[in-house]
């Protein structure tokens, strides 16, 4: 038992299991079956993006829900649509797919599952259409928005991010090490940030950063994180401050200039200054943290030191676990007497 | 605790964002150690929360406050407070951390239940605590009639009278302090110490077929609230109970709900004017004052202890003996809600009884019985004691005391003849009676309670035996026979068993534990309960236990009697 393996370990209960994926891929192709036998849309192509196309995915949260985000590349102009006419079709063809039916989203069409009653996972379906159809080089577009009054399209490359991030580092055990990272800082951001709203920073955001700035740290996935970690912190800069007198900062980080992405965008636009102050506030935590558990000589309090920070996926063996579950610590009592 | 080490705690939980800690603050005029400025994430919204921590944390939790416009929803008060936790019969584990984060998840479940009217039913329970949080509220003392139908009740306004000097925006200031006191029953008014007038008010009983909430707080529409109410209440018995009150109304409304959770809350309504309707509709008033009703009807008070529906409160129990046995069963027997029950003494409280007897000083030389009967009807109001002075045998013999008459009897004489007699004279007359007896034994070794029915097998007479040589002797004893106990310190008339206040205390106890058991059925057969102390105070005197005290293993010891004799 070393400290790496444990982390190995952590990473092998984090991560997004084969029968998962494989589940999360019959649902994605059942729908798009079905999106093709329809004859109101235009053919297609698919490509997977995000975490399960980066191979960065984890399990989710209790109270979170796994994804599989999809692009659709219709062979269409965009000049010939508003960008709210395929999300239309794509949500009427699916508002009844499932219990829960279809949702539009600003980014994409939601289609979420459910299993043994509960919210299980969804299928994000991003709609992109050409610049040019009959030009598969040409500018792909992204059709934003909820409905008429908030459409606009975007220019967008997902297969240039996935390929950029995939590439970023190469393959190998440098690749694992970087996708390991990855996942776990993916683990801390759903412990440590509400999944609604904007409040946490976001997923690509993160993995960008960490495709940067990744260094290879052998057998030693802890400096690895440190090393990415103390980046990040030191990315913020101070923007102002609120009326209460907190310093407020920012981190501006945009997509890489080399893909075909709408200029001056920011990964972390939605986020307000107070939210990106937290994260701020929470990473140098983290950073804190972590440098407590390096500079910590006894191998099982650095075990509990990640416990803590990461749950019970970064198992403490033997001694007593030190972030189980939050027991009761208001339990009642039969003595009484107070009133 | 240190505000960096509190901010690090927060940092870690992801439903709380834009913290900001300060050391030493007061919040809603309350000092904290630290004080917590943050947000709160609730199903993607971001509510601004006050977290103060108190010095003493550990005793008492954290304050959460919501900070700005709020919701009326359950468990906020006016201030914005969350209700997280009713310390009443919990048990804190003071490890900071676990409970600040505790905490934490208990405010977001109480927001999203709030505010998907998951709990909203807790309104209804905690009906009268939200009715007082109204804009101008008084309270009123109500004795809420038995009787469940509307009627005219009497009430009594305590006034603030304007001081000298005191100026008469402070006097207004002071008007809410203005308290009423209200019930039925005269007595009520006699216990409690009201002699000053009364008048008339009402008292409405409803029971609406839709369930009634509190009416909201924070912006209370008082008109509308006290017609919803009134749209319950029939016209013609209305106009009829009004009759016979003044130009402004006190009026007390008592509400079932669809659940049967009953809730009170009332009003003071100056002139008020009816619309000529069917309904009874109130057009317009002068001036309309909430009043939150503070229940002290016994069977409201009475909640605290009983466990399911009251059975002893309308039976009637004849004690015999005033004593110190006597004088603690009385105690428990009234703090249970018993009502009806005579005594029987023809003792006089002596100075020499005070230090094991229920009653002080104050009530030295004067009869047991009455002093009890004194001492029981200042504790509880609407109590009636009888008290007896004559010794039972003569009591009976005069017919001044009809066995029959009571569904409970107990005795709590400790002495046996009397006990025997007793025993004789139920069976001789073929009565149809349950007795308890109940006494102590010396020194403190332990104490009995004989559970005799008289139409079941076995009685009071077969706790005897006789020995070798034919004297009769106590089976039940915790003391070897033929070892004299009295003493006396003023000759013979002064002769007693020396024993201490804690024996009765516990003969007492044991007394209503089998009582409780006896009228819910779980005793079936004539028993004896005997409960063992420590035998050193015996051993010290010089006295020796009997082979019963030594072979009863526990602490007590409960013995049907037919097998109580087949042991011995």
């Amino acid at each position: 038992m070393s400290l790496q393996s444990e982390f190995k370990k952590f990473n092998d209960n984090v991560r997004v299991d084969f029968t998962t994926k494989k589940e999360l891929s019959e649902k994605r192709d059942i729908i798009l079956d079905k999106l093709r036998a329809d004859d109101k849309l235009p053919s297609f192509k698919e490509l997977n993006q995000g975490s399960y196309a980066m191979c960065t995915g984890i399990e989710p949260e209790d109270d979170q829900e796994y994804d599989i985000d999809v692009a659709l590349k219709f062979s269409a102009n965009k000049d010939d649509y508003d960008p709210i006419d395929l999300k239309n079709e794509i949500y009427e063809i699916l508002e009844n797919h499932t219990d829960y039916g279809a949702e539009i989203k600003k980014p994409c069409v939601t289609v979420t599952y459910k299993k043994e009653g509960e919210v299980a996972f969804h299928v994000d379906l991003v709609t992109y259409l050409y610049e040019d159809k009959d030009d598969f080089n040409s500018q792909l577009y992204i059709a934003n928005g909820k409905n008429v009054d908030s459409q606009g399209w975007g220019k967008a490359d997902p297969k240039g991010l996935v390929d950029y991030i995939n590439d970023s580092v190469e393959k190998g055990d440098k690749r694992e090490q970087f996708r390991r990272i990855v996942r776990y800082l993916k683990k801390w951001k759903s412990r440590r940030f509400s999944s609604t709203g904007h409040a946490n920073p976001s997923s690509i955001g993160i993995t960008l950063m960490a495709a940067d700035n990744f260094s290879y740290y052998g057998d030693d996935d802890l400096s690895s994180l440190i090393h990415i970690v103390d980046i990040i912190k030191d990315k913020f800069y101070c923007v102002g401050r609120t009326d209460s007198g907190r310093d407020i900062y920012r981190i501006k980080l945009s997509l890489p200039n080399s893909l075909n992405f709408e200029l001056g965008n920011d990964v972390f636009e939605k986020m307000s200054d107070v939210q990106m102050t937290d994260f701020k506030d929470k990473i140098e935590k983290l950073s804190a943290d972590l440098a407590e558990v390096k500079y910590e000589a006894d191998e099982q309090k650095q075990y509990e030191k990640l416990n803590k920070i990461f749950g019970d996926d970064f198992e403490v063996q033997e001694e007593k676990n030190s972030a189980k579950q939050q027991h009761n610590f208001i339990p009642s009592s039969s003595t009484s007497g107070m009133k | 605790m240190e505000c960096d080490e509190v901010k690090k705690i927060l940092l870690d939980n992801r439903f709380i964002s834009e913290i900001e800690v300060e050391q030493s603050k007061a919040h809603n005029d309350k000092s904290y150690e630290i004080l917590i400025h943050c947000k709160l994430e609730v199903h993607g919204k971001f509510i601004p929360i006050v977290v103060g921590i108190p010095q003493d944390w550990q005793m008492v939790l954290f304050d959460f406050y919501w900070d700005g416009e709020f919701p009326y929803i359950p468990h906020i008060d006016k201030s914005g407070k969350l209700c997280l936790y009713d310390l009443e019969g919990t048990l804190i584990d003071a490890d900071f951390q676990g409970l600040l984060n505790q905490c934490i998840d208990s405010a977001r479940t109480l927001v999203i239940k709030g505010e998907s009217g998951h709990n909203k039913e807790d309104f209804i329970s905690e009906f009268g605590s939200y009715f007082a949080m109204l804009p101008n509220v008084r309270t009123a003392k109500v004795s809420v009639p038995k009787i469940k139908k509307s009627i005219n009740i009497k009430f009594y306004e305590k006034k603030i009278t304007r001081e000298k000097k005191e100026s008469y925006a402070h006097y207004l200031s002071r008007e809410n302090n203005i308290s009423y006191f209200s019930s039925s029953e005269y007595d009520d008014f006699k216990a409690w110490g009201i002699n000053k007038t009364q008048q008339n008010g009402i008292y409405l009983y409803i029971k609406p077929t839709n369930t009634i909430y509190p009416p909201n707080f924070l912006e209370f529409e008082d008109i509308g609230f006290v017609n919803k109410l009134f749209s319950w209440v029939g016209k013609d018995i209305f106009n009829k109970i009004r009759s016979k009150c003044g130009r402004n109304l006190f009026v007390i409304f008592e509400i079932e709900q669809e659940n049967k959770i009953t809730n009170c809350c009332g009003f003071k309504i100056e002139n008020p004017i009816f619309a000529k309707k069917d309904m009874v509709i109130i057009k317009k008033f002068d001036k309309l004052i909430p009043l939150s009703v503070d229940r002290i009807d016994t069977q409201y008070l009475l909640n605290r202890t009983s466990f399911t529906d009251n059975t002893l409160e309308n039976k009637s129990f004849l004690i015999i003996g005033c004593g110190s046995i006597g004088g603690y069963v009385l105690n428990n027997l009234i703090k249970s809600g018993c009502k009806n029950i005579t005594l029987v003494d023809d003792d006089i409280l002596k100075a020499e009884n005070v230090y094991r007897h229920l009653l002080g000083v104050e009530y030295a030389e004067l009869y047991k019985s009455v002093a009890l009967a004194n001492y029981a009807e200042k504790s509880i109001p609407g109590i009636r004691i009888k008290s007896i002075v004559e010794k039972i045998q003569v009591a009976i013999e005069a017919c001044v005391i009809e066995l029959a008459n009571y569904d409970y009897i107990i005795s709590t004489t400790g002495n046996h003849n009397v006990n025997l007699w007793i025993n004789k004279f139920v069976k001789n007359n073929r009565l149809t009676s349950t007795i308890f007896y109940v006494w102590n034994e010396v020194l403190d070794i332990g104490c009995h309670v004989a559970v005799i029915d008289s139409e079941k097998k076995f009685d009071y007479e077969d706790l005897f035996s006789r020995d070798e040589n034919g004297e009769l002797y106590d089976l039940t004893s915790f003391v070897m026979k033929g070892q004299n106990f009295t003493r006396s310190y003023s000759g013979c008339g002064g002769t007693f068993i020396p024993y201490g206040s804690t024996v009765s205390l516990r003969s007492s106890l044991l007394f209503m534990d089998i009582l409780k058991q006896y009228v819910v059925g779980k005793i079936q057969e004539n028993v004896l309960w005997s409960e063992k102390g420590d035998d050193f105070y015996l051993k010290k005197a010089g006295f020796e236990t009997s082979d019963r005290y030594k072979k009863q293993q526990n602490i007590l010891e409960i013995k049907n009697l037919e097998y109580f004799r087949k042991d011995k």
